[in-house]
């Protein structure tokens, strides 16, 4: 097997909050992220999917544990020893307005990579160089080169997803975390951003962690699945393995829970009780057994360890869902 | 009231924003009909009118230079044009409306229970006490644990489905006849949409109140409506009973936005089949049909906008099935035989 | 709440030790400079410089300097100006803050009450003519200097037409105490609160105007309408206690500056002898003692002031009583 392009071990991320309380946005969460694979990260709102995201690109530092990437320790590398491996690794946010400065054109911001790091050859880009990069770019997320020379408010929700997509491009990275990229999008837009981005990974060979709550976007997109919940990930495995049969009674509530165009005529499933907890007084033992309708009393007592069910799959439940 | 009256009744709704160069359409000729005890799903991406269609229907656009014409019929009254003062009584006790952030929709500074009592005691003289009384009546009802407490709460101290719950036994304070849901479950978790969306289809036996449900998501649509309303830009694309519009969409919208969501079950496509570009904004709507220039069908006839046909159990505004070119049935993979 | 409330209080305190201990380094440890002639004042004699030095410990170390001085000021309160020939400094402020303090609260109350119909009326029909006649009115309140307004308001009340029957209850120039004459005292503030009122009403209803707008977009305004309340109570009930954010921090500085000394050109106009007016005269004076004292006293009076808008924000908003 090809080495892991990213490998995360037991990585943490606390936040202090006023009056002395901690939330735990990310618990001691282990994954790997292999070349070429789109690993997709689900949970809902408060489960940590964003904070780990961000976690995996050092975009903020980790409380502990360790992180790899392209065998290179960055768990506790300073910016400067980042800086020339950014260009690899970038990132492509939900909110495709606020990630994209108003007073700017678009070719300008697109530029502004290409201008401040150096090519692999170590050289400074040339003004040729650069646009005839900004051209390509504006041909791979399927804009018209007329678009460079407008600004962010000319262009609708979907079209400014494809420009921040073309900004992460710049660089020619090998791995793009996308955090809910598609989710503020109207359903016809969003058809054409997840194709945008299989085309892509296709075409430049890239590895994607794809951020979603979406569990039908995510299955999509995704060669693997993490599901997360609380700042923990209790079930991982093969897209269809995980969907399909899920283990942790989590991933099946999920997946019940999710609205399908069909018309069903005994529309009838078990529905899970009450809210997700807050992450800053997460329930004791396993974190999900305050909702899980399997739960029994050792669930409130010893928190599971994620382990695998003889697949490659693996689960962190007392008592998985079998067959 | 005659017996089988509509509870309500829209014709030919449409909303004009004058004032700049050229008027723009928001909304144009919508027409529906809502019973009791039914839940009609009103389904659009954004600029779809389907909001503003709601927000007609309240009476509340009375912004400057937003025109509102056509007829609105609550149990054989008409709506539009009636006095703001007037259309206070109707507001709150017979139509009510839940939103979709319930955050930003609870005032910020006023417990989550005084709210309720207020709006309890807009329409009805009884005194805080018998109102608190209610108000924890309706949010135990609605499934909040522990209702004197939270009643007590202010908007920021409760989760997202506690909000949305009692911003549910809100609505439902004074027993409207009439339920408008504004994307009631978009800013929820899945787990929790499941059971707001639970909770509303038991209204109409609960309270048997009609439910007005706006939503973009087909899946919230086939899960909750019996009836449902596509709009596209304003206009009406298609409309008639859930099942019969799953089952065999009849306009090219309809099929092409099932199709684009991608399916949790089954085999996955390589890519998913979308509709190019984007919808158009109300300003920028073509003259014939405004799905033409995405639609694969299109061709000359659709030069021209297309009148509301029936067809089979729906009424949908297309040429294709007057042309004899009607669209194949639908293929579900998670269909049950 | 109470926490909140007790924590308040600590950093309140800690913040006023924190600007008794600035002043006293700028005015008295300032390097290059003798505290001991600059409090004893201009030509002193070496016998005064003398006895200065030795009542305020100036041969002795800072600390022992920086007590010394802060006894002086609040718990012997002894702290005599030489300049003005053993005045003691603390009973004059204490004469002039009264006068001061009546001055800027009754012009408070009436700039909060009638910017507050302002704002609410010209929001309530925004877009009109009303919201732009009101906000005009406003404007030119706002650009009419004090000291004009208050010279042609004197002469009106005090020659032109004092002897009709409009304005013959108006007192001569000066101030009248609450303790001695409550109606007198309100007659010799009136004209002088609505002079210094008129410069803040125009300012703080265009705020409250532009909030409360801004407001009116919200959510749970069209929830308040769509549960059929009146538009009256949907602004006043809903809007008006959510947009007040602005309006109070503003009110809490304005109002400190004024007490602090920020009344000065009202003061003189109407011969009012307040904080603003003794500040003036001792700064002419060079009078350190005098100086320092009342900046202590304004640095004290915007210190409570903040911390009284933040009590009143915790009463507001429960968002704040949570800490979010």
């Amino acid at each position: 097997m090809t080495e892991p392009l990213l490998v995360a071990r037991s990585i943490r991320k606390t936040y202090r909050l006023n009056r002395g309380q901690t939330l735990q946005a990310v618990d001691d969460v282990s994954l790997e992220v292999r070349p070429g694979e789109v690993l997709g990260l689900v949970g809902e709102s408060g489960c940590g999917k964003s904070t780990l995201g961000r976690c995996l690109l050092r975009l903020t530092d980790l409380t502990s544990g360790e992180l790899l990437f392209e065998g290179h320790d960055i768990s506790r590398a300073s910016e400067r020893t980042l800086r020339p491996l950014r260009p690899r690794m970038q990132m492509v946010f939900q909110d495709s307005y606020a990630s994209l400065n108003p007073v700017r054109r678009i070719g300008d911001l697109l530029a502004e990579p290409l201008k401040i790091h150096r090519d692999v050859h170590g050289q400074r880009r040339t003004r040729a160089t650069i646009a005839a990069r900004l051209e390509e770019l504006m041909d791979l997320v399927g804009l018209p080169v007329s678009a460079l020379a407008r600004y962010p408010h000319e262009f609708s929700g979907g079209q400014r997803q494809r420009i921040n997509i073309a900004r992460a491009l710049a660089l020619s990275p090998r791995l793009i975390v996308a955090d809910e990229p598609v989710s503020a999008l109207d359903v016809s837009v969003q058809a054409q951003i997840v194709n945008l981005f299989t085309d892509l990974k296709e075409r430049l060979g890239l590895t994607y962690v794809f951020i979603a709550h979406d569990l039908a976007v995510v299955r999509q997109i995704s060669t693997r699945v993490a599901v997360m919940y609380l700042g923990t990930i209790v079930e991982m495995g093969e897209t269809d393995t995980v969907l399909h049969t899920p283990a942790h009674p989590y991933t099946a509530a999920l997946i019940a829970a999710v609205p399908e165009p069909v018309i069903r005529l005994h529309a009838s499933r078990t529905l899970l009780r009450g809210d997700v907890p807050s992450p800053i007084a997460p329930p004791s033992g396993c974190r999900f057994h305050t909702r899980c309708p399997k739960a029994e009393a050792r669930c409130a007592q010893d928190a599971p360890t994620l382990r695998s069910l003889g697949d490659e799959r693996l689960v962190a439940c007392h008592f998985p869902i079998v067959g | 009231m005659d017996a089988d009256m509509p509870l309500l009744d829209v014709r030919d709704l449409r909303v004009t924003l004058t004032g700049s160069e050229k008027d723009i359409t928001l909304v144009d000729s919508v027409s529906f009909t809502a019973g009791a005890g039914e839940i009609l799903g009103l389904v659009g991406e954004s600029g779809s009118g389907k909001s503003v269609t709601a927000l007609a229907i309240m009476g509340l656009l009375d912004m400057p230079g937003l025109v509102v014409s056509g007829s609105v019929r609550f149990r054989g009254r008409e709506l539009v044009g009636l006095s703001q003062r007037a259309l206070r009584h109707v507001r709150g006790r017979e139509i009510a409306m839940i939103f979709q952030d319930p955050m930003t929709a609870f005032t910020p500074v006023y417990t989550i229970g005084w709210q309720i009592d207020e709006a309890i005691r807009a329409h009805e003289k009884i005194s805080r006490r018998d109102a608190r009384t209610r108000t924890v009546k309706l949010l135990n009802e609605m499934g909040v644990p522990d209702p004197e407490r939270t009643a007590n709460r202010y908007p920021h101290q409760l989760s997202g489905g506690l909000r949305q719950r009692a911003m549910i036994a809100m609505a439902l304070s004074c027993n409207p006849a009439l339920l408008i849901a504004d994307e009631p479950t978009t800013a929820l978790d899945v787990t929790v949409q499941a059971q707001i969306l639970d909770l509303l289809r038991g209204l109409r036996h609960d309270y048997g109140s009609g439910v007005l449900l706006i939503t973009h998501d087909m899946g919230v649509v086939a899960e909750t409506c019996d009836d449902v309303l596509v709009l596209y830009s304003g206009r009406m694309a298609e409309t008639g009973p859930a099942a019969a519009l799953f089952a065999r969409p009849a306009h090219p919208y309809t099929t092409a936005l099932l199709d684009s969501i991608p399916p949790l079950t089954g085999p996955r496509p390589a890519r998913l089949p979308s509709i190019a570009g984007v919808p158009p904004s109300p300003a920028a709507r073509p003259s014939g049909c405004a799905f033409a220039p995405r639609c694969h069908y299109a061709h000359a006839s659709c030069t021209t906008k297309p009148p509301l046909i029936v067809w089979e159990e729906q009424e949908v505004a297309c040429v294709l099935p007057t042309e004899g070119h009607a669209l194949p049935p639908r293929i579900t993979a998670g269909e049950t035989p | 709440m109470l926490l909140v409330l007790l924590k308040r209080l600590g950093q309140t305190v800690f913040v006023l030790f924190g600007i008794s201990v600035m002043v006293f380094l700028v005015f008295l440890a300032t390097p290059g400079t003798d505290p001991t002639s600059r409090i004893a004042g201009k030509n002193a004699s070496p016998q005064t410089i003398e006895r200065v030095r030795h009542e305020y410990g100036f041969d002795r170390p800072l600390p022992v300097q920086y007590a010394t001085m802060m006894k002086k000021l609040f718990i012997t309160q002894d702290l005599a100006s030489y300049a003005n020939r053993g005045e003691l400094v603390v009973p004059e402020l204490a004469k002039a803050a009264p006068i001061t303090l009546s001055l800027a609260a009754g012009a408070a109350v009436i700039w909060v009450s009638v910017s507050i119909c302002m704002g609410t009326v010209a929001a309530a029909f925004r877009n009109t003519w009303i919201d732009r006649t009101l906000m005009m009115i406003g404007l030119v309140g706002l650009s009419i200097p004090v000291f004009w307004l208050g010279q042609v308001a004197n002469l009106i009340t005090q020659a032109r037409f004092h002897d009709t029957w409009l304005f013959s209850w108006v007192p001569g120039p000066g101030y009248i105490p609450f303790s001695e004459s409550p109606l007198g005292w309100f007659r010799a503030l009136v004209i002088p609160w609505c002079t210094l009122a008129v410069l803040f009403i125009g300012l703080y209803a265009r705020i409250l105007r532009a909030d409360l707008v801004s407001v009116m977009d919200e959510d749970f305004m069209r929830t308040a309408r769509a549960k059929g309340l009146s538009p009256l109570r949907v602004l006043l009930v809903h809007g008006l206690r959510t947009s007040m954010i602005s309006f109070i921090s503003m009110f809490g500085m304005d109002f400190a500056q004024l007490i602090g000394g920020g009344a000065l050109l009202t003061e003189v106009v109407f011969g009012l002898g307040g904080v603003g007016r003794l500040t003036y005269q001792a700064m002419g004076a060079l009078d350190l003692p005098l100086i320092m004292a009342s900046v202590m006293y304004s640095a004290v009076f915007v210190v409570l002031a903040n911390a009284l808008v933040d009590v009143i924000y915790l009463v507001l908003d429960p968002r704040v009583r949570d800490g979010r």
